[in-house]
């Protein structure tokens, strides 16, 4: 058991967090300020979801075996791990490594403490309560049951999860695999997909998603002490007392955490939403925005494609509202072609699906 | 258009949480100078909206994608971040201990808003590492067999977590008999007196060479008189191996299928 968590950990934590190298700063440049590990972890596993998603469905639409996934999507992260590390020495010869910039005041501040005190217990209270309680979440058996099968039986979408019957290829489901990717995590670390999804999953993810608002809090609020810890206590209030509707991003956050549609709800929107929000603080000060930051945008509609089938859909209707607000408000049509540079994949996927289904 | 509202009604729930969203967005629209956040949290939003309750782009997005996943539109909508953010600057902007009082009774009025996702009575103390009833782990463990699939039926409390624990058992039928799809075996099986002659011919009919049912279930028939054996016990289920379905274990295949079991 200890080697499957440490295998998971390098897979979910340390993969990740090296891979997000290639694209580490292009969000606030040398203004890192402690944001930088997350950034990189974020942006990895992003950067992961998005080549899973272009290596998984064609070999899912060709029906082959997952095994020839495993295989090509291990290669896939070791070339990154390896791109990431080239990146990373061409960065220090050239000597931009970023500086770090820390809050010019370090006077102890006993109510930002107490802020942050109630923040990390409510993380770890939520983490908790993530393995030690279980919900009947009967999507999951959907869901959970194709990453179950597909690590065992070696076919993808070919079998009813509900009862284990041969079927033909359910080419719509197999769009959005984010199953598969379950499997392959289970594959690796010799864990049981079910429990990769109920816990494994869920304590990663959780922490994710606070560390995408943690990002924003920080983008919005660069010079507060208290202003970022009291943001991110409102919004775990906001999260843990949303079981107001069943339908919420939050109430999916705590009940569904390892299902795509969580995952696109609570990771893949807000990230987007933080990266377009540091693209147009660039614009307020004049500061040109790098390519790395297009291409992170275009990974994350990419990875929004894997959530969920009707991923491509949502993420375009999100870039073309605020390209459309970002072109008018700041006068600048330029801005639209990167844009739709972004939106080519997820629209490809977009027109496969009604192809499909 | 009438679809849409009552799409977002029940997005809403109780609907206070969205209503201080939506005051939240008028006040950052008074306040907010900042172009970049008023796109985000202004601007995005009301757009959103606007598209949400347009009845030309429902119509097209349902004949896209269908009407139940509407609802997935309003997850554009930053609701919890603009208000967070919101309660940030409009505390920032009382200082001292006002902007102190204000945010608790931020907080208070969120728990008030809202309701704690926990208190589902959904949620229960997990049993083990998969989440999944104990009675369904020891079920499996006991009835599979190394090299192949069995296939058994199981009362309906057990449906959703069978095929996530063990891919070896199949199911006659699964969680569609739950959303409503009709199952005369289904039926048979949940029936408050289970007719074993109806019964057992329909297992046979699906090869079922287990049978699952609750202890204490009333029965017309005695399972032993239709080749019914009993061979487990446990957590209130009594577990039937039905003889008259042939149960072949391959030797050949159960090296290499124990292998590839995560």
């Amino acid at each position: 058991m200890i080697v499957q968590i440490l295998i998971l950990a390098v897979l979910l934590l340390m993969v990740p967090t090296i891979v997000g190298g290639i694209t580490a700063g292009v969000d606030r440049g040398e203004n890192q300020d402690g944001t930088a590990l997350i950034f990189r972890w974020v942006s990895g596993q992003i950067i992961l979801w998005a080549g899973f998603q272009a290596i998984c469905v064609p070999m899912i639409l060709a029906q082959r075996r997952f095994r020839d996934v495993v295989v090509l999507f291990s290669g896939y992260m070791a070339v990154m791990v390896i791109v990431s590390a080239v990146v990373g020495i061409r960065r220090r010869t050239v000597g931009s490594i970023s500086k770090r910039t820390r809050y010019a005041n370090h006077k102890k501040d006993n109510i930002a403490i107490l802020l942050w005190g109630c923040v990390a217990g409510l993380v770890l209270l939520q983490l908790v309560l993530a393995c030690f309680l279980s919900y009947e979440e009967g999507d999951d058996a959907y869901y959970v049951a194709v990453s179950t099968i597909t690590a065992s039986a070696d076919n993808m979408f070919q079998t009813l999860p509900y009862t284990g019957a041969t079927t033909g290829l359910d080419a719509r489901h197999g769009l959005a695999p984010m199953p598969v990717w379950v499997a392959y995590l289970s594959k690796i670390s010799g864990m049981r997909a079910v429990t990769v999804a109920q816990i494994a999953l869920p304590l990663v993810l959780i922490v994710m998603t606070y560390g995408i608002f943690f990002l924003l809090g920080r983008l919005l609020f660069p010079d507060g002490r208290r202003k970022l810890p009291l943001f991110l206590l409102v919004l775990q209030f906001l999260v843990l007392f949303g079981g107001y509707s069943t339908y919420s991003a939050e109430n999916f956050l705590l009940v569904r955490t390892g299902q795509g549609k969580s995952v696109m709800a609570n990771i893949v929107i807000p990230f987007l939403l933080y990266l377009l929000l540091a693209i147009m603080e660039k614009l307020q000060i004049k500061e040109k925005n790098s390519i790395g930051m297009w291409l992170m945008i275009g990974f994350t509609m990419v990875a929004g494609c894997l959530c969920t089938t009707q991923g491509a859909l949502l993420v375009c209707i999100l870039l073309g509202t605020v390209g459309l607000c970002m072109t008018v408000c700041y006068r600048r049509m330029r801005i639209l072609l990167p844009m739709a540079g972004c939106c080519i994949v997820p629209v490809f996927f977009a027109l496969l699906y009604f192809m499909l289904r | 258009m009438g679809s849409a509202f009552q799409t977002f009604q029940n997005y809403m729930g109780t609907g206070l949480v969205v209503i201080w969203f939506l005051l939240a967005v008028l006040f950052l629209f008074v306040v907010e100078k900042r172009k970049s956040r008023r796109i985000l949290f202004v601007y995005m939003p009301v757009i959103v909206l606007l598209l949400f309750f347009n009845p030309l782009f429902e119509k097209f997005f349902y004949s896209l994608v269908g009407k139940e996943i509407y609802f997935r539109i309003c997850w554009l909508l930053p609701i919890i971040v603009v208000i967070a953010y919101s309660v940030v600057v409009i505390s920032d902007r009382l200082k001292g201990r006002m902007a102190v009082y204000f945010a608790a009774v931020s907080l208070v009025l969120v728990v008030l808003s809202g309701k704690l996702v926990y208190s589902s009575h959904l949620y229960s103390r997990a049993e083990n590492i998969y989440h999944v009833p104990d009675s369904v782990v020891h079920i499996c463990d006991s009835i599979v067999v190394p090299g192949r699939e069995v296939m058994a039926v199981f009362p309906k409390e057990m449906l959703l977590y069978v095929r996530q624990y063990s891919p070896l058992v199949c199911m006659p039928y699964g969680r569609e008999v739950l959303m409503g799809a009709y199952d005369e075996f289904y039926l048979a099986m949940e029936s408050d007196t289970i007719d074993l002659e109806t019964l057992v011919s329909m297992a046979r009919g699906k090869e079922c060479h287990f049978i699952v049912l609750r202890q204490g279930q009333k029965v017309k028939g005695k399972p032993e008189a239709y080749g019914w054996e009993l061979v487990l016990e446990t957590d209130g289920y009594e577990v039937y191996r039905d003889t008259a379905v042939p149960l072949v274990i391959p030797d050949i295949q159960v090296s290499r299928q124990n292998r590839s079991m995560p």
